[in-house]
This record gives structure tokens, C-alpha cells and sequence, in this order.
């Protein structure tokens, strides 16, 4: 059971994370803002987006084998994979059957979500990231704290000294020699590595085309320089036809980055063909579902697979910026992880992620697919408490005190005798009194906060009594 | 023009003047208040927390109370919002009801957004010689979209000095269940807000709803700070009777 | 595994895909549009639709990269944009071979002369400049297309640290919605669309130009 609380104390007493977070977030104006205000039909855009995304989604299973029949023609080869599992033992049978022994991986959040590299490393194949962050993230032996920069959370001088301490670089606080010596060393793998393993933004059915994009230029070596490329994809992340690419790819790059078009964008179509001079000879698409169709049965949580990834909603996130990304304790954080993490396991293993919001609705602001998040988040508050008070023996305790609030909020006579008896009890404790009550609803508040003093009088009790002067 | 004022829970209980202050713009203004105490709580509480069973029980009975009302206002941007956008998806499987609470959310309006897109207010008449600035509370500016109207209606007060803080959009950290079940997260955030509220130069912290107001002057009370909180009501209402 | 995702699909509503594309910008002056888009990420832009421009604008890419050689990649570059070259090798254009020609003082003269040699993926580590040609431009993002298909690959114009690209001005296209729209059905096993020089935003979101691709990338518009 993954539990945020746990973790939230840790996070905010992390002075070096908290001053990494507030750089990254409060300070300076995020890039996406600009990159979308000067696009005049944005709302056209993203309407296009989700409609095309609701679509598919009702449609899976055609697209899906579309899919797969475009790239068995062009010479590649498709896995369907129920779990992560699956996944997981595929790559491994196959680099044990071709010899492999180090593979470089562009980022990928699904190899996350399957915990690809745990698995490799215990089967003696060195996973290599080679997105700069991942790098750095693996050399520290920690996980991404976000989608599209997974090493946010860390500062320059944090990742130049982890390089000094790992790579034995030459003390320095320049970016500049940080990313030279990274290359340095990661060009090697790229020459010798004979496996390459990426994740998949867009697959088009119409085509069969794989779609990834990247800065780097590692997505492009990984993809082209070992014998072997596989790309792993949710099954979410099919679309019918190349034009929508079109649409996607500018709603995905403004809203992660604030550029207009990232430096490359690789459009994959299967294995070297006999007459190219370079390219992977063998070529495997994995389809992965791990809790996909389960939230596709849901008409309504349905909406969540529409996600594309793009990390706004973390940028703009009140809570993530204040906790940062670990402290979700699961793959995917800050909105999308609050609203998938319980959907792709359950609302027992993740009992806490659809309750770490404000529901300020920044998210669903931002979202350039228009995936209502706050809302997804209050049904899987309604999830977790039908399923708490239904598996339990007896009603909790808090069921117990809803369902009497609400018979006194149904009851005005009720409601008003209540707020008597709450004025009269506050006379008598005094305003701090009432929070060593117990009653964790006080307490809670008043760790932070004091209660506001309750008036002598409520507004009903003032109005009355001023009707019956005038 | 006749008025039904939903003065909300926490108004009621716990700050009556808000409430008092609400009336007294509107009936300065010609419009005709009337207060029906069999009005309780919009539901909010439980259907924030996912017990939308008892949320739906609740939301009958405001349903009941308001069926027949011509104009609903609310001086709270959240609670608006609960009966504007959410009763209708709270029953989402019972069209009757859903019919009734879209309608009745047609005639409901947040007070600043009544007083300018209805009666067409530019000014209340109020006087306050103070640096106020402004807290934008999330319901009202995403769920609602209003920003412009209680931003007009503050730098129409008479003598004001009105300053924007950083990050007047975004969250406090109230959030409702929130403030309790993640209380240190949720005070995390309220300090950032209290920073950009302090470095505002502002004497006193406007907003449209209670809740927000309470976190946030709990929190400058513990700092002991010279800032106070004002409802958006109360500095409305600061005219001579 | 389908017969999952088709249960799951079968209780959900039914939505039809939008009839019209959103409209994508167009403009009066699309060559000075990529061009500008191009600069803005760092990319180099050279005019050399007039052919006497064209030795010059070469010879600043060599400068520039600090190069004194020229890998090619292949006959349809030289035709396509109309540069003329000599063979040093009859055999040079065949299968597998690497062209490059070399430039004293970067020094550009007509017809190129052409060198070849067995193509090693050692040898394409050490290449300082390549040269392609683009499939398409596109205006919109200053964007030119990579088309990986018979005879070509992939590395060439990845792996060196400074990239030259050819650009017909008939294949500039307004916008992200031509590109998609025109594009032909894969033929070939790669397209790579390709946006100014390689770059992270890594490390405290400080934009850093060079990382694993081209440091440096070169347009040269041909009519």
C-alpha cells in the first residue's frame, strides 16, 4: 500500500529540495504559458485532441489491430503483454536467446511502470538511460521526480557533484562540462550496446508509425545504432490517422516544454529495410495493458487514458510543487499520478492519492486534452469510500459521523439546536480548548492553524431577531 | 427584484456579519432579501470527501428549500459552485432531479458576479482608505470563471488602494477535507500564499470565500501578522447606512 | 489480451472522430518564417538559391564547424539540388560506401570532387560535418524532414557534431498539418523530423545546445 503521508514530512523538512522545487516552479514563469497564448485556436486544438483521444479510446480493439498488421508488414513484430510482467519476461527471453548484455534505453515512463530496470540488472543486463535526466537519476539510484524532467528535483551542484563522485569527473559548476562528460560516456554504450529499448508517445493505426520525440538526439541513436529495437507503448497511446499527428504534437511539446517543435521527433516504421544503410534489424512494438482495459471498462475514468504525458498539470500543481515528486511514492505523480496510480492498481493499494488535492482545478486548466482531473479525483473519492464501508465488518467511524451530518443538515431545527450547542460548548473551552478535543478534525486544523472565534450569535438567530424589531 | 439569500454554513456559524453585510448591499441596492431558515448546508462536506450519498441527501433539501426561488445569492464562490456545476452531476442517474438542479443552478449566482452581470453594479458606494489586494478562491475563477467582477467592484471603493499580489491565482491550500487530512501540505501551501500576500504591501486580504479566509487568517494569526482578512462582502458593505 | 480490451470497450459510448482539422497558420513569406523559426533554436540558416551563392554559403558551414570535410549522402542529394560534382571513384555511388570530399582552407569549388570509401561505423564517429537532403521543410516550426529509405540511413546525420541540410524551396511546406497531410505512406523505416541543433533542459531547465546529436545544424535553401 503506497501511502503519501508517510512521506510528506520527509519532503517539506528537505531544504535543498524545497529551494529545487521553488527555482523550477514559483519563481520563474513556466515556458508553456507564452508557447500557448501566442496559438489563437488553442481551444480548437484540444477539443480536436479529445475528441480524437475519446474516439479511439471507444474503438480500441480496431485501432490496436491495425496497428499491429501495419507493422507486421513493414517486417516488425508485435507483442501483446496483459501485464507488466509479461512485458518484462518478453525483453528478458529475448536478450538472453540474442546474447545481450547492455541495453541503452531512451526515457520511458512505462519501463517505469513495469520496473524494467530492476528486472534487467537482476537478470545481468545493464540497463543504460540516456536521457541526460534519467542518466543522472540512475547514477543517483533513485526514481524520476517528473514526466518530462525527471531529474528536476535534484540542482546543478547536487548532479555535479554526484558526476565527480560516479564518473570521477573534474570538479566543476559548469552545465557545459556536466553534459561532455555525460556524452563522453554515453556515446560509448550507444556504439557497443546491442539492444535499444524506448517508450512510444503516438502509434498510428492508419500507418503503423511509432512516434517519439525527444532533444537529445538519445532517442535517435537508441533507436538506430543497435541490431534490436523495442518500443514499449500503453495500449492508450494509439491514434487513427498520421494528420492528427499534426494536432498532438503541437498540444504535447508546447504544453511539456514551451517549445514549438522539440529537436527531433522520430516517426518509426518497423526494421531496416535490406537497401538502408543503417538501422535495427529486428524491430518489436509491446503493447501493454497492466490495469488499462480495466479503466477502460468505466465510461467515465475512461477519460484518464486520454493522457498524453505532457507534465502541465505537475508544473501548475500547488501540491506537487509543495511536495515534489517522491513523495507520491509511485511512478506517476503530481495530477495524472494522483488520478492513474489508483486507477491502474486500486483505491485500496493507493488509499491517499485522490485525496492529495486541493482540487484547485489548475490541472484540468492546463490539460491539453481537457481531462477533467478534479473530477476523476472526487469519483475515485467516491470509490474509496464505498469500497472502505462495503469490505468493512461495520461502518467507519467517519461514514458513521457523515451520514448523522447529513440528517442534520437535512433538519433545520436540528442544524440550528446544533450551532446553539457548539457556541455554548465554545464558551465554556475557550477557542484553544476546543482543538484538544478529541476530535481529529480539530486537532488536524488547529497543528497549523487556530479555529476562528464562534460568534455569539448566528446569522439566523441576528435575522430573526431583526425581523421582529422592524 | 426579489433576492433568496443562501448564506452558506460557515457564514451562518461561524461569521454572521458576512451574511449581514450581503444583505445590506442588496437592499441598498433596491433589491428585495429574503432569508428562508430552513436552509442548512449545500453538501459540499461529503461530497468533497466521496460520500455522495450523503452529499445527494443534503442537496435535495437545498433543492426544496430553493425550487421555487427566482434569484439565489451566495456570498461564497465555492458554494455556488456545488450547487451550479455539481448538484447536476451529483445526480447524473436521476433526470428529474438533474433537471431541477440545473435549473435552479441557472438561477444562482456568486454575489460579486450578481452584482455585476446581473443588476449591473459598477459601484456599491463603499469607502475604505486601505492597501487591500485580492485572493482569487479556486472554485469562483476556474470552475466559475470569475475574476473580473470582484476585481471591479474593489477598485470602485471609495479612497482603496488595490494591489495585485503574485500568485493571486493560485491555491491556498484549503481545499476543504484537504486542510485536515493533509494538514501540513496544506499549511505549506498557505505560507506560500501568506508570502505573496505580505510582500504585497497589503494591510488586509480580500476574498469571495470563507473557507480560503479561514485558512489564511489562521495562519497569519499564528505568524502574528498585521494582515487581516476581509471578506469580499464586508469591504462591499462599508458605506454609511 | 484483445478480447479484454474488446469487453472492456463494449459497454462505453461511442464517439465519432471530428470531421475538420483545426486550421494551422500560413504565411505570406514562408522562406523568411523558416527562416526565423530556424535561427530562434539555434539553427543556421544560408541562402543558396542563386548558385553562386552556393560555394560561399558551403564555405561558411566548413568554417563554422571547423571542418575541412564533407561526407555526402548520396547521388539524389547532388541531382535534387543541383550541385555539381565529379567522381574521383566510378564506383563511389555504390552500396556501402561513404562519399566525402575535401575542402583546403575551406575552400568550396564546382564540380565537387567526390571520394569514397567502405562505410565503418568507427569512421562515422569520427566525421567532424555531414551533409543531407530534406524531404520537406516546414515553415511553421522551422523544421526540415529526414527521410531514411533505399541507399540512406540513419547515422549519418546524427552522429557527426555538425549537420548540413539541403532544402528545396518547393519542398517548404506552410505548416505541421502540410507535413502530415502530404506525407508519403512509409516507405521507407525512419522519418525524422529535425528542429534546430540536438539540446537538453535537463539540468535546472537551463537550455543547453549539443548533447547527442549535432551541436551545430546547417540549412541551405536550393531553389
Amino acid at each position: 500500500m503506497i501511502k503519501i503521508s508517510a512521506n510528506v514530512q520527509r519532503a517539506l523538512a528537505d531544504e535543498t529540495l524545497q529551494g529545487n522545487l521553488r527555482r523550477a516552479f514559483v519563481d520563474t514563469p513556466h515556458p508553456r504559458d507564452e508557447a500557448v497564448s501566442e496559438v489563437p485556436n488553442w481551444e480548437e486544438l484540444r477539443r480536436y485532441a479529445r475528441d480524437v483521444k475519446a474516439h479511439t479510446l471507444s474503438r480500441l480493439p480496431e485501432y490496436l489491430q491495425s496497428l499491429e498488421e501495419k507493422v507486421l508488414e513493414q517486417g516488425g513484430k508485435v507483442i501483446w503483454a496483459e501485464t507488466g510482467q509479461e512485458a518484462v519476461q518478453f525483453i528478458l527471453d529475448l536478450s538472453h536467446r540474442r546474447g545481450v548484455r547492455e541495453v541503452v534505453k531512451g526515457k520511458s515512463m512505462l519501463s517505469e511502470e513495469i520496473h524494467l530496470n530492476r528486472a534487467l540488472e537482476r537478470a545481468q543486463i545493464k540497463p543504460v538511460e540516456t536521457d541526460l535526466g534519467e542518466y543522472v537519476i540512475q547514477l543517483a539510484g533513485e526514481k524520476p521526480s517528473h514526466l518530462v524532467a525527471p531529474a528536476l528535483h535534484k540542482s546543478r551542484k547536487e548532479i555535479a557533484d554526484l558526476f565527480v563522485q560516479k564518473l570521477g569527473m573534474a570538479p566543476t559548476g559548469d552545465v557545459l562540462e556536466i553534459i561532455a562528460t555525460a556524452r563522453k560516456l554515453l556515446r560509448h554504450h550507444f556504439l557497443t550496446a546491442r539492444m535499444g529499448i524506448t517508450g512510444v508517445n503516438f502509434a498510428v493505426a492508419e500507418t503503423g508509425t511509432i512516434v517519439i520525440v525527444e532533444n537529445e538526439g538519445n532517442v535517435g541513436l537508441s533507436v538506430s545504432v543497435p541490431e534490436i529495437h523495442i518500443a514499449l507503448m500503453g495500449i492508450e497511446k494509439v491514434i487513427p490517422r498520421s494528420r492528427d499527428l499534426a494536432v498532438f504534437l503541437k498540444l504535447l511539446i508546447r504544453s511539456a516544454t514551451g517549445q514549438k517543435m522539440t529537436s527531433y521527433v522520430n516517426c518509426l516504421n518497423g526494421p531496416r529495410r535490406s537497401d538502408e544503410l543503417d538501422g535495427p534489424q529486428e524491430f518489436y512494438l509491446i503493447l501493454v495493458d497492466n490495469g488499462r482495459s480495466k479503466i477502460l471498462a468505466d465510461d467515465f475514468m475512461r477519460q484518464s487514458l486520454s493522457c498524453i504525458r505532457c507534465g502541465a498539470c505537475l508544473d501548475v500543481c500547488p501540491v506537487y510543487q509543495t511536495i515534489g515528486g517522491h513523495a507520491y511514492g509511485s511512478t506517476y505523480q503530481g495530477p495524472l499520478g494522483a488520478m492513474l496510480t489508483p486507477l491502474l492498481t486500486s483505491v485500496g493499494e493507493a488509499p491517499e492519492h485522490a485525496f492529495a488535492s486541493s482540487l484547485c482545478g489548475a490541472c484540468h486548466e492546463v490539460c491539453p486534452v481537457g481531462i477533467p482531473i478534479p473530477q476523476i479525483l472526487l469519483k475515485l473519492r467516491e470509490r474509496f469510500q464505498s469500497e472502505r464501508n462495503q469490505k468493512a465488518a461495520s461502518l467507519s467511524l467517519e461514514k458513521l459521523a457523515m451520514q448523522g451530518w447529513a440528517r442534520v443538515m437535512c433538519s433545520p431545527i436540528l442544524y440550528a439546536r446544533l450551532g446553539r450547542w457548539a457556541r455554548m460548548l465554545h464558551k465554556i473551552f475557550g477557542k484553544s480548548g476546543m482543538g484538544r478535543l478529541p476530535i481529529p478534525l480539530f486537532s488536524r486544523w488547529m497543528k497549523h492553524r487556530d479555529l476562528p472565534a464562534l460568534p455569539p450569535r448566528s446569522f439566523r438567530e441576528l435575522y430573526s431577531s431583526s425581523q421582529e424589531v422592524s | 427584484m426579489k433576492v433568496s439569500l443562501f448564506i452558506t454554513c460557515l457564514v451562518d456559524q461561524f461569521f454572521p456579519q458576512i451574511g449581514i453585510s450581503t444583505m445590506k448591499i442588496l437592499r441598498k441596492l433596491g433589491v428585495e432579501v429574503e432569508f428562508d431558515s430552513r436552509q442548512t448546508c449545500c453538501g459540499q462536506p461529503a461530497f468533497n470527501t466521496g460520500y455522495a450519498e450523503e452529499a445527494r441527501q443534503v442537496a435535495r433539501h437545498f433543492l426544496e428549500v430553493y425550487g421555487d426561488s427566482d434569484h439565489i445569492v451566495v456570498p461564497s464562490g465555492s458554494c455556488s459552485t456545488m450547487i451550479k456545476v455539481f448538484f447536476p452531476k451529483l445526480f447524473a442517474e436521476d433526470s428529474s432531479q438533474r433537471s431541477l438542479a440545473e435549473e435552479v443552478g441557472q438561477r444562482t449566482f456568486e454575489l460579486s458576479d450578481f452584482l455585476s452581470s446581473v443588476l449591473g453594479v459598477e459601484s456599491t458606494g463603499a469607502r475604505f482608505p486601505e492597501v487591500v489586494t485580492y485572493h482569487d478562491s479556486c472554485h469562483l475563477l476556474r470552475e466559475l470563471g470569475i475574476s473580473s467582477q470582484p476585481r471591479q467592484l474593489i477598485r470602485a471603493v471609495e479612497a482603496i488602494d488595490f494591489r495585485e499580489m503574485d500568485h493571486c491565482d493560485r491555491c491556498c491550500g484549503f481545499g476543504g477535507a484537504f486542510s485536515v487530512k493533509f494538514s501540513d501540505i496544506s499549511a505549506a501551501m498557505g505560507e506560500d500564499k501568506v508570502g505573496w500576500i505580505q510582500s504585497s504591501g497589503a494591510r488586509y486580504v480580500i476574498s469571495s470565500d470563507v473557507g480560503c479566509l479561514m485558512h489564511i487568517r489562521g495562519l497569519l494569526e499564528r505568524q502574528q501578522s498585521p494582515v487581516q482578512t476581509m471578506h469580499l462582502a464586508e469591504l462591499l458593505a462599508k458605506f454609511e447606512d | 489480451m484483445l478480447h479484454k480490451i474488446r469487453h472492456a470497450c463494449a459497454g462505453g459510448s461511442s464517439v465519432e472522430l471530428p470531421a475538420e482539422m483545426p486550421e494551422f497558420p500560413h504565411y505570406s513569406d514562408p522562406v523568411e518564417k523558416f527562416r526565423q523559426e530556424l535561427e530562434r533554436v539555434g539553427g543556421v540558416f544560408l541562402d543558396g538559391r542563386r548558385s553562386e551563392e552556393l560555394a560561399g554559403a558551403l564555405g561558411l558551414v566548413l568554417k563554422e564547424s571547423d571542418s575541412t570535410e564533407i561526407y555526402w549522402e548520396g547521388e539524389e542529394l547532388f541531382q535534387r539540388h543541383g550541385i555539381s560534382f565529379t567522381l574521383r571513384d566510378p564506383e563511389a555511388f555504390a552500396k556501402g560506401s561513404l562519399l566525402y570530399s575535401f575542402h583546403f582552407r575551406h575552400r568550396v569549388q564546382f564540380p565537387i570532387v567526390l571520394n569514397s570509401k567502405p562505410a565503418e561505423r568507427s569512421d562515422l564517429a569520427r566525421i567532424s560535418l555531414s551533409a543531407s537532403g530534406a524531404r520537406f521543410g516546414v515553415a511553421e516550426t522551422g523544421t526540415v524532414v529526414h527521410e531514411v529509405k533505399a541507399g540512406r540511413g540513419r547515422l549519418l546525420s546524427l552522429l557527426p557534431p555538425a549537420h548540413l541540410v539541403f532544402l528545396s524551396e518547393r519542398d517548404l511546406l506552410m505548416n505541421q498539418a502540410m507535413l502530415f497531410l502530404s506525407m508519403p505512406p512509409g516507405q521507407g523505416s525512419a522519418l525524422t523530423l529535425v528542429t534546430g541543433p540536438s539540446r537538453t533542459s535537463d539540468i535546472e531547465r537551463t537550455l543547453v545546445v549539443g548533447v547527442h546529436g549535432p551541436e551545430k545544424l546547417f540549412v541551405i535553401l536550393t531553389s
